[in-house]
């Protein structure tokens, strides 16, 4: 097939494409803002032992818009979490989500299912997948049109590995919006504990990830960071 | 003045049909154009042309009234292409289609495919790829592959970062790929 010929078929798509491309109407949002909100958290602090076979330098996918995105644990030959590290990501192509005209759109999984009113600064909408392996992913969207931000993790093993917060520019008293959606309550609970203790504000999670990326932490220092941040067993649950 | 507006003036021969056809349209057209012969001479000469076509088509062209814009911008496109390949063969201008080179750049096996391809045939899936995507992808393709926009522009219009608009068409492109492997075009 000749160049020209492929830029004849191009010319010749039907007029409603050419006629719907001009009526498109961009959305309002403002996207440029939302770039300047990112922050790219890993949290992976428990421990692994459950998890036979977890060798150094295990890579976990995390769910972000329609593709994967990398997150990499480091852990020890007990399976202990060391340190962690992931990709920026892109939050204007990126998000599992879509805003127009004033709504919120879940668009992650194909859906495009309206969570406006899930949303607000209080209140969030969550999917959860569950893999082939009885993995659990979680994605958590919540805020407000104009001030959105998201949470993506990973559970394994009943219990959560990491997870990965884009938070909003603004959320009252720092604390991660509730979750409306109530499929699996224990599951939920456990996604809960995970926004409200990595949902939070920048200088907290700076000061988290100072002493976290620090892989030569203290038994004692260890034991205090666990306590902190492991999560309650009533929230623990087994997958699949 | 509106569409319906203009085909009226146009059903009654009115010479104000192409006046009224140029202010609402003549700037897109004379753009899209440059885009595709980026000589000011042959653009003049192929809006001409196209004025003076639709002054003999309109009516009963275009089938509906709200596809008079689509309807210009084909002229002017289908002119302008014409035009360029006629200055390419000969050789007084030697330069093609650089948006086309992006497109054929992740589809190199449609050019040298073995099997017959029809041009209607490919258009038909290129319908159905554009229905498949969102609007906002749509509207990428259409203003980067069909209107030769740049991706600056594209971007401005619909507020998005330029490199937004560049990972998008990629993504694009891609997906395209992808499209007419499955419906067996391509390898």
């Amino acid at each position: 097939m000749k160049m020209e010929e492929i830029e004849d078929a191009i010319t010749d798509v039907d007029d409603v494409h050419i006629v719907n491309a001009l009526n498109y109407k961009a959305p309002t949002q403002k996207r440029a803002k939302i770039g300047k909100k990112i922050l790219v958290l890993v949290a992976a602090v428990i421990t692994l032992n459950s998890l036979v076979g977890f060798a150094t330098g295990y890579s976990l996918r995390h769910y972000i818009g329609k593709n994967w995105a990398m997150v990499s644990l480091q852990v020890d030959k007990n399976g202990n979490m060391l340190s962690s590290s992931s990709l920026n990501y892109d939050l204007e192509t990126d998000t599992p989500y879509h805003v127009e005209d004033g709504q919120i759109y879940f668009t992650h999984d194909g859906s495009n299912k309206n969570i406006t009113d899930f949303c607000s600064i209080y209140d969030s909408f969550a999917y959860v997948d569950v893999d082939f392996w009885g993995n659990g992913h979680y994605i958590i969207v919540g805020g407000t049109t104009d001030n959105l931000g998201f949470c993506v993790g990973n559970v394994i093993g009943g219990k959560r590995v990491s997870s990965v917060a884009f938070y909003p520019a603004i959320l009252e008293n720092g604390n991660a919006p509730r979750m409306n959606d109530n499929t699996d309550s224990k599951f939920y609970g456990l996604v809960q504990y995970t926004m409200n203790h990595y949902w939070k504000g920048a200088i907290e999670w700076e000061e988290w990830l100072d002493r976290f990326s620090d892989t030569n932490l203290s038994t004692e220092e260890r034991e205090e960071f666990e306590l902190v941040n492991k999560p309650h067993f009533d929230y623990v649950i087994t997958m699949g | 003045m509106s569409e319906e507006e203009i085909i009226q003036l146009f059903a009654q021969r009115s010479e104000k049909a192409i006046e009224s056809l140029s202010e609402k349209y003549g700037a897109y057209c004379k753009k899209v154009s440059m885009s595709i012969l980026k000589n000011q001479e042959d653009v003049e000469e192929c809006l001409n042309d196209c004025l003076l076509t639709a002054w003999n088509t309109i009516p009963p062209q275009p089938s509906e009234t709200k596809l008079l814009g689509a309807y210009m911008f084909r002229l002017v496109r289908n002119r302008s292409i014409k035009k360029q390949r006629y200055n390419k063969a000969k050789k007084r201008d030697s330069s093609g289609n650089q948006i086309l080179d992006e497109l054929l750049e992740v589809l190199p096996a449609l050019e040298t495919a073995e099997t017959t391809i029809l041009v209607s045939e490919l258009t038909s899936y290129l319908n159905l790829f554009l229905d498949s995507l969102d609007k906002e992808s749509h509207a990428i393709f259409m203003f980067r592959y069909w209107f030769n926009e740049p991706s600056v522009e594209i971007a401005e219009r619909l507020n998005l970062k330029t490199n937004t608009v560049n990972v998008k068409l990629k993504r694009i492109r891609i997906k395209l790929k992808g499209f007419l492997t499955e419906k067996g075009l391509i390898e």
